[in-house]
C-alpha cells in the first residue's frame, strides 16, 4: 500500500471514530435525520477522493457560456422541479464532481469580461482584452497591424503538435468567440467571415488550421461564415463570405476521408470509424434546446454532439483534447429569457453527464466552468419548492407556505428570478398594458402587474432593474469550476482564469516546467 | 420632422398583444411564395400626406419601409412556416436579424398572412403597382446590407452601429413600426389598440 493511501485510510478511520463518538451523544431524531446521514455519507465520499497525480491521456473542457453561479442554482432547481421534486436538493451532473473552485474572470481592460478575453485566458494561460482572441493584451482591439507578432498559442494547438486528436463542439457559431479561442488568433472577435488588413477571418483560420492533421471534430453552427454570399445553404440561407471562397469545399478537399454534415439525418449516419468530422448545422447559432424541434433540417443536441465527438476522438491512441460549449445559455440571458438560459444549462449538464459515461476517468480529466456570469439573481424568500420561474410565494410566521404570492411595497407580486439590467418585462401571452412600452423600448423596474401573467412560460422575460435597450449584460463576479477524473485535485480554491490552461497542460504533460 | 402627434400608430398584427382595428386591407392581402409575386403599395397619411409608408411584397417576403428615416422591417417566411424578420437601417445600410425564436421571446410573433395589412386610422393608398423588376431590385439592394443577429447584440456593445441604434431607440421598441427621422417612435394620439 502506498504511504499516501495508508495515511488517507488512517485519517478516514480517525475521523470516523471521532465522529461516531461525538455523534453518539446527539439526540436520535437528529442522528437519524436524512439531512444528517446524507451529509455524513457525502463527507465519507470526499475522503475517498484521489489526490494522486495520474498520467492524463485526455482532457475535456466544458464551458457554459455565461453560466454564473446563480444560473447553476436556478438550473438545478428547474431540473429537479421538472422531475417532480421540490428542486433545491437536486444537483446538476457536474455539481457532484469531487473537486471545485471559484474562478476570477476579469479581462485585462474590463472588470466585467467578455467571452473572447476569458476564453483566451483558459486556452492560452494569459489574460487579454475584451473582444481579442489569442493576441496578447498589448494589442489594440480591431487593429490588425498592432496584433502582429503578439499571437499566443493555445492548448488545442499544443495537443495537435503532440499528435493528439482535437475537437470543438458548440451550440453557438463555431466561429463565435468561445470556440474560436481554441484555434484562432484575431484582434477582433467579430471578424468571423471577413477581416481587416492582412489578418485572416476566423472561419478561414479554422479551415486552414496548420498544425498536425487539423481539428479532428468541429461541430456547431455558423455555416454562413464558410459559404460565399451568393450561395444558399441547405436551409435556404445565404452565405456571408464576400471573397467568393467556399470553405466547406476547401475542408472537403483537405480531408478526403472526413465527413461533412449539415443535418440531423447526416449526423445520425456518420459511419463508424470516421476520424474527422465537420458539422455545421445552422447558418448562425444552433437553436436553443427548447426550440430545437423547430429546426428546418434538424439539429443534434449538445449531448448527442458530445457523445459523437468522443466516439471519434477516442480512436486516437495518443489521447484527445475536446472543448464543449453550451453557447446559448449566454444568449438566453442577454435576451432576458431565464427559461431559455436555464433549459440550455440543463442540456449542458446532460452533455457533461454523457461525457463522464463515455470516457475512462482514470485517464481523463473533465473540467466544467463558465467564461463569465450574468446579472441574473434569485431573490425574495420563496418557500421551499416554489417554482423557480414563478412568482414568489413566501412562508407565514409559522414557516409554512402561504397560499398566494407575496406582494412588494407597490402591491404587485414579483418573480423569484430576475435581472439587474436589460430589456425588462415583456409578455408574449395575453393582452398587457402596451402603453408602458411605447415610451421606452426597455422597461426597467416594476412596469406591470404580473398577477395574471404566466411567468413560467417559455416566452416570458423577467423584470430588470436598469433598462438597457440592447440587452442584459454580463456580470463581474466569479464563476464556478468543477472537476473530475485524473488529476482533478488540481482544481480547488479561488483561481485566476488563466490557471485553467496550466491545469490542463500540466495534466497532459504538455508543459515540462509544470 | 415635427412631432405633431397627429400621426397614427402603425402596428403589425402581432399575435397576443395587439389586435388590429380599422385595417386597410389590400385587395390581395397575401404575399404568395411564387416567383412572380411582386407588388408595392405606397400609403400616405390622410392628414399629413408628406408622411408615407411603403409595403413591399416579393416572392412571399414582405417589407415595410418608412421612407422618412429609411427603416425597413423585412419579414421572411421560413420553410417551416415560422417567420423571421430583419430590421434594416437605411442610414447605415445595416440591419439586425431576428430569428423566429427571437421574435417569440420578444413578443413579436406575427401572423404571416396579415403582414400586407397596414393597420391604423387615416392611412390611404396613394399608389399601387406590380413592377416586378422594381420590387426585385429593392429587395436585392437590401440583401446586400450587412446584418447582425439579435442574439449577438449583447456581445457587441463596442460596435458603433449598435451603440447608435441603442441611443436612438431602435433596438427594442417592439410595438412601433413607424419612426420620425430622428429615430423616435411615431405615437398615436388615439392611444393604442388592445
Amino acid at each position: 500500500m502506498k504511504k499516501s493511501t495508508l495515511t488517507r485510510g488512517l485519517l478516514t478511520l480517525a475521523i470516523a471514530v471521532a465522529t461516531q463518538s461525538a455523534v453518539a451523544d446527539l439526540p436520535e431524531y437528529q442522528k437519524s435525520s436524512s439531512w444528517f446521514t446524507d451529509s455524513q455519507t457525502l463527507l465519507q465520499q470526499k475522503l475517498q477522493n484521489s489526490r494522486e497525480q495520474k498520467a492524463v491521456k485526455n482532457v475535456i473542457l466544458f464551458v457554459g457560456d455565461g453560466m454564473g453561479v446563480s444560473t447553476l442554482t436556478a438550473a438545478r432547481i428547474l431540473e429537479g422541479q421538472q422531475q417532480g421534486k421540490t428542486g433545491e436538493e437536486n444537483f446538476l451532473s457536474f455539481e457532484k464532481f469531487p473537486f471545485s473552485g471559484l474562478v476570477k474572470t476579469y479581462n485585462t481592460n474590463q472588470q466585467t469580461p467578455d467571452s473572447a478575453g476569458t476564453m483566451t485566458a483558459m486556452m492560452s494561460g494569459v489574460k487579454t482584452k475584451a473582444g481579442v482572441i489569442n493576441i496578447s493584451e498589448d494589442t489594440l482591439r480591431a487593429d490588425c497591424a498592432s496584433s502582429k507578432g503578439k499571437e499566443v498559442s493555445t492548448l488545442l494547438e499544443m495537443a495537435e503538435y503532440q499528435g493528439m486528436a482535437t475537437g470543438v463542439v458548440t451550440t453557438a457559431r463555431i466561429t463565435h468567440a468561445t470556440p474560436a479561442a481554441t484555434y484562432a488568433k484575431t484582434p477582433e472577435r467579430d471578424w468571423e467571415y471577413s477581416a481587416k488588413g492582412d489578418c485572416k477571418d476566423i472561419a478561414t483560420q479554422m479551415i486552414e488550421f496548420p498544425i498536425g492533421d487539423g481539428i479532428d471534430v468541429a461541430m456547431g453552427g455558423g455555416r454562413r461564415n464558410f459559404l460565399p454570399k451568393e450561395m444558399k445553404d441547405v436551409e435556404g440561407k445565404s452565405g456571408k463570405r464576400t471573397d467568393g471562397v467556399n470553405l466547406v469545399e476547401t475542408w472537403k478537399s483537405k480531408h478526403a476521408q472526413g465527413v461533412y454534415i449539415e443535418t440531423q439525418a447526416q449526423f445520425d449516419a456518420i459511419p463508424a470509424g470516421t476520424k474527422q468530422v465537420l458539422g455545421l448545422f445552422n447558418d448562425s447559432h444552433m437553436r436553443y434546446e427548447a426550440d430545437r424541434a423547430n429546426d428546418t433540417a434538424g439539429e443534434p443536441s449538445l449531448t448527442e454532439m458530445t457523445k459523437k465527438a468522443l466516439s471519434v476522438l477516442k480512436q486516437n491512441d495518443k489521447g484527445f483534447f475536446l472543448m464543449v460549449e453550451g453557447g446559448r445559455i449566454d444568449h438566453g440571458h442577454h435576451a432576458g429569457s431565464a427559461y431559455n438560459a436555464l433549459t440550455d444549462a440543463i442540456e449542458f449538464s446532460k452533455a457533461v453527464k454523457a461525457a463522464t459515461e463515455n470516457v475512462n476517468l482514470d485517464e481523463t480529466l473533465i473540467l466544467v466552468t463558465a467564461d463569465h456570469s450574468h446579472v441574473f439573481t434569485i431573490a425574495g424568500y420563496p418557500t421551499r419548492g416554489n417554482p423557480i420561474l414563478g412568482l414568489v410565494v413566501s412562508n407565514d410566521k409559522t414557516g409554512s407556505a402561504q397560499t398566494s404570492p407575496v406582494l412588494a411595497d407597490d402591491n404587485k407580486p414579483y418573480t423569484a428570478v430576475g435581472y439587474q439590467n436589460g430589456l425588462g418585462y415583456a409578455d408574449l401571452g395575453t393582452t398587457t398594458d402596451a402603453d408602458a412600452r411605447y415610451n421606452s423600448g426597455a422597461l426597467g423596474g416594476r412596469a406591470v402587474d404580473l398577477s395574471s401573467v404566466d411567468t413560467k412560460s417559455s416566452g416570458f422575460h423577467q423584470e430588470a432593474l436598469v433598462p438597457l435597450q440592447d440587452s442584459e449584460t454580463h456580470a463581474g463576479e466569479d464563476v464556478a469550476i468543477h472537476a473530475t477524473g485524473a488529476s482533478a485535485y488540481l482544481v480547488q480554491g479561488d483561481m485566476e482564469q488563466h490557471q485553467i490552461f496550466h491545469i490542463m497542460s500540466r495534466a497532459l504533460g504538455l508543459s515540462k516546467s509544470e | 420632422m415635427k412631432k405633431t402627434g397627429q400621426i397614427l400608430l402603425l402596428t403589425m398584427a402581432v399575435t397576443g398583444w395587439m389586435s388590429v382595428t380599422q385595417a386597410t386591407p389590400l385587395s390581395d392581402n397575401e404575399c404568395p411564395q411564387a416567383a412572380n409575386a411582386a407588388f408595392r403599395v405606397i400609403y400616405e397619411n390622410s392628414q399629413h400626406p408628406e408622411q408615407t409608408q411603403v409595403v413591399w411584397c416579393y416572392q412571399g417576403d414582405v417589407a415595410w419601409e418608412t421612407p422618412a428615416n429609411g427603416v425597413v422591417q423585412w419579414w421572411h417566411r421560413e420553410p417551416n412556416q415560422q417567420v423571421s424578420m430583419i430590421r434594416l437601417f437605411g442610414s447605415e445600410q445595416r440591419g439586425i436579424a431576428f430569428e423566429s425564436t427571437d421574435l417569440r421571446i420578444l413578443g413579436k410573433q406575427v401572423d404571416a398572412g396579415s403582414l400586407t395589412t397596414l393597420a391604423g386610422d387615416g392611412w390611404v393608398i396613394r399608389q399601387k403597382d406590380s413592377q416586378t423588376e422594381t420590387v426585385a431590385a429593392r429587395f436585392a439592394q437590401w440583401k446586400q446590407w450587412d446584418t447582425v443577429d439579435f442574439a449577438d447584440i449583447g456581445d457587441m456593445e463596442a460596435d458603433p452601429f449598435i451603440r447608435k441604434m441603442i441611443n436612438i431607440g431602435f433596438i427594442e421598441d417592439n410595438h412601433v413600426t413607424a419612426y420620425y427621422a430622428d429615430g423616435q417612435p411615431i405615437k398615436s394620439e388615439h392611444g393604442h389598440h388592445h
